[in-house]
């Protein structure tokens, strides 16, 4: 698969759904690309089932605050040195992947492999936003990485070594602060078989594909896009005005409650929970949508999806879900991201299959 | 007008001029809030003579003397940059290598960028999340980037990483650069706007893109009013309904790009006696739709557009309503119960079944836009930021005090200035709670009429908003 300056703001715009309210604004890195994409020129995308075995993929990921990022943006040389890593790698890797295939960091990959010419992998660890570096397929199944770069935009860098069962977020999420707030992260060059084992494949394209079916959103009836989100096993949950937003702080950002309310008079509020990512969606307390489904609040005119931050009292929106990559919801990675996991009293429920519309 | 506008109580009599592409509509409104006089004429080719011509029969009515301030509302900026190649050629000095990625004018329409044509560089420099120099500045590149502009461009636009945290080097920058290029004016990106490098700089360049047409704007105006006999301050209103004096909208013109819209709702909404709103305003070919709140226009609170640009910048949460269609149900969602008005000079006109989509036409709805600058405050806001160590309290009365300052120095009434409202936004993925904040601070034109025995009431209110 290739993807060109056209395919663009499709990418960004599923890119910014995956997040789940979480993960940046991806416009910062689609600037980016597309720098690097005018001419005509494309990148490649290179499936799994591709990748010759001796074949080496290097994994990109950004690690920060977005309020870090609004400022320092991104640099061209955080690029080259991650993908490099003096003393990482013995070699150049022939490929870059995501990390975690979301908000900026999902195109944040893309627009490195367009610098250095090389392809882009079909496969991340996450397939959605997550804020912790270890709810990734490779911390749920004790495969984190023996070896991580961190690199700052001032050409700081870090190189771990560990062993043992450490939590990467603990580790990372202090250097960052020390680093301004904002580093980029890369690994040891990675191959197939590890791969096949521990990422989760075909997730650039579904990005895409999701890009472009919310893409025709603001031009269809709500009934054509309830029908639309059904073929891709997802639901409008409700539309309505953000009436109420109750904020708590902790640690890494605010925890926050959020109720909508419908149309109809009287009609049962729809409430989200969230932190950093949304949570639940709850309705006269049933759970119509829970983590690790991707929850997505997007504007009610223009189907652009909004941050966590964004979704402020006053907002007209539609709530949406659609389904998590199977592998979030088996029993060992289920644990690690379901609502519990956040903090939640209650146990995960697969999307509600009730037709929402008419309801909030 | 019969006691509907409710902002009455000070100085003598505030005029309220507006322009579209066709007309020019003004009014004057007397302390107790009554429209005393109100004309209309068609736009001429200048400016200075709409607005004399506008304002003549108002004279033969109000005594020149007793005029206390004049508020100009126009889209005249937007209409240059779609009538003449009119951006000057702008010099962008971005400060802080951390930000190679995305350069200057990313994200621009083509068309627009190319007009601008002129040196671009990123030097090293700039703040780091705590204010502390991420580099030190480098003057050699500076100066060699002032060698490159010298001769070549009509104005600067300087950004510099985290600059509203610490605008020392924008400052420093400034001066280095003015000591080559003289008079070229030079457009800070602190003073421009908040967080968000790219967003700010883009305002910046704006901004410095439309320094000469924003003078040519003032001076005609100004000239206009000469011509008229009033000498009372002027004031141009702001994209987000409030105004701004004359000299920094001189300076600020991406400030005063296109206010019509804003002033054009709240005008609406005061005709009307409603505090919400939803207002077509008729007045161009295009109708443009707007939503009232709380008795001022809905802002956009986050992303914002401006000439096909991502700043943010206070702008009315607006629609382009073609004529064929029906978009009116989705703006109902907007403002559920609250009327539907259709002001502007062809609001009453052209519909054999009245006014477009059922909407009703308030008092005085030919001047809804110039009733709203008339009757506007002016306004400025601050960026802030607050860290988990900093003492919250004093960080924040020391911005409500910078907000309070910079709307007086905008040309509020110092007795009279208060802060309208302050935004805390949390901010994630950083330990501690760190916030963003945002003041504004607002109060009524600032007149030397007014100063020896008038006492200021009911426009002074202390129930502070949330901003957008």
């Amino acid at each position: 698969m290739r993807i060109t300056e056209h395919d663009i703001d499709a990418m960004a715009l599923g890119a910014f759904v995956l997040g789940s309210g979480g993960a940046g604004d991806p416009y910062l890195t689609t600037q980016m690309l597309r720098n690097q994409l005018s001419g005509g020129r494309h990148l490649d995308i290179v499936g799994l089932d591709e990748l010759a075995p001796e074949f080496e993929v290097a994994p990109l990921a950004m690690v920060g605050s977005p309020h870090a990022l609004s400022e320092k943006l991104l640099s061209t040389s955080d690029i080259h040195t991650l993908f490099f890593a003096e003393g990482l790698r013995d070699r150049t890797p022939d490929a870059v992947m995501p990390y975690e295939l979301a908000g900026l960091n999902a195109l944040y990959p893309l627009a490195a492999a367009a610098q250095l010419g090389v392809p882009v992998l079909d496969a991340d660890f996450t397939g959605r936003g997550f804020s912790s570096l270890d709810t990734t397929m490779l911390g749920i199944s004790g495969a984190q990485l023996a070896e991580h770069i961190i690199c700052d935009s001032r050409g700081r860098t870090v190189t771990l070594r560990t062993t043992g069962d450490i939590s990467l977020e603990s580790l990372i999420r202090p250097m960052a602060e020390t680093m301004g707030w904002l580093v980029g992260l890369s690994t040891a060059s990675l191959r197939r078989d590890f791969l096949t084992a521990h990422s989760l494949g075909g997730t650039v394209s579904d990005c895409l594909a999701i890009g472009r079916m919310f893409g025709t959103f603001a031009e269809q009836t709500l009934d054509s896009v309830e029908d639309t989100l059904a073929t891709a096993g997802g639901r409008l949950l409700g539309s309505g005005r953000v009436v109420e937003r109750v904020s708590f702080p902790e640690r890494l950002g605010p925890r926050a409650s959020v109720a909508i309310e419908p149309d109809q008079p009287g009609a049962a509020l729809l409430r989200i929970e969230q932190r950093n990512e949304f949570h639940l969606v709850v309705r006269d307390g049933e759970i119509l949508a829970s983590v690790p489904d991707i929850i997505t609040v997007v504007d009610r005119d223009t189907w652009t999806p909004l941050s966590s931050e964004e979704v402020s009292a006053q907002r007209d929106v539609h709530v949406i879900a659609l389904p998590a990559h199977d592998r979030w919801l088996e029993p060992t990675a289920l644990a690690a991201v379901d609502p519990r996991a956040f903090g939640y009293g209650v146990d995960y429920a697969s999307i509600s299959g009730l037709r929402s519309r008419g309801k909030a | 007008m019969t006691g509907s506008i409710d902002r009455a109580g000070y100085g003598a009599v505030r005029l309220g001029v507006s322009t579209s592409r066709n007309g020019v509509q003004a009014v004057a409104i007397n302390d107790s809030g009554n429209i005393i006089s109100a004309n209309a004429v068609n736009r001429s080719a200048s400016l200075a003579d709409s607005v004399a011509t506008a304002l003549a029969p108002l004279l033969e009515q109000v005594d020149a003397s007793t005029v206390s301030s004049v508020a100009l509302a126009t889209s005249w900026l937007e209409e240059q940059t779609h009538t003449r190649s009119t951006h000057a050629r702008v010099g962008v000095l971005r400060i802080g290598l951390t930000s190679t990625g995305a350069p200057p004018l990313s994200g621009w329409p083509a068309a627009l960028a190319a007009q601008l044509d002129g040196p671009r560089v990123i030097v090293a420099g700039g703040a780091d999340v705590d204010g502390r120099p991420l580099a030190d500045l480098d003057l050699d590149a500076i100066d060699s980037f002032a060698r490159q502009c010298q001769g070549l461009v009509d104005a600067v636009a300087i950004s510099s990483v985290f600059s509203p945290l610490t605008a020392e080097h924008e400052l420093a920058a400034a001066e280095r650069l003015a000591a080559v290029l003289g008079s070229v004016p030079i457009t800070l990106s602190h003073t421009v706007g908040g967080f968000g490098l790219l967003e700010r700089e883009n305002a910046a360049i704006l901004n410095a893109s439309l320094r000469h047409l924003g003078s040519e704007l003032v001076s005609d105006a100004r000239r206009g009013l000469d011509r008229a006999g009033i000498t009372a301050e002027l004031y141009l209103a702001q994209n987000d309904g409030t105004l701004l004096s004359a000299e920094a909208a001189a300076v600020m013109p991406v400030r005063v790009f296109d206010s019509r819209l804003a002033t054009a709702a709240n005008g609406a909404a005061l005709g009307a006696g409603v505090s919400d709103a939803i207002v077509i305003d008729f007045d161009d070919e295009l109708p443009r739709a707007s939503v009232v709140q709380g008795n001022s226009v809905a802002l956009e609170s986050d992303r914002s557009s401006l000439a096909g640009v991502r700043v943010i910048q206070y702008l009315p949460r607006g629609f382009d309503l073609p004529r064929s269609s029906n978009p009116v149900d989705r703006l109902r969602q907007h403002a559920r119960n609250a009327p539907l008005l259709a002001v502007g000079d062809l609001a009453g006109r052209g519909a054999e079944d009245g006014p477009p989509f059922g909407a009703t036409v308030p008092e005085h709805a030919e001047f809804a836009s110039a009733i709203g600058a008339a009757t506007a405050d002016v306004s400025a806001s601050v960026s802030g930021f607050i860290d988990s160590d900093d003492d919250r309290d004093n960080l924040l009365e020391q911005n409500r005090q910078r907000a309070v300052e910079e709307a007086i120095l905008a040309g509020a009434h110092p007795s009279f200035t208060r802060v309208t409202a302050v935004d805390e936004t949390p901010i994630s993925h950083m330990v501690g709670e760190p916030r963003r904040l945002v003041v504004i601070a607002a109060g009524p034109p600032f007149s030397f009429a007014d100063e020896a025995t008038q006492v200021h009431n009911s426009t002074q209110q202390n129930n502070e908003r949330k901003a957008p």
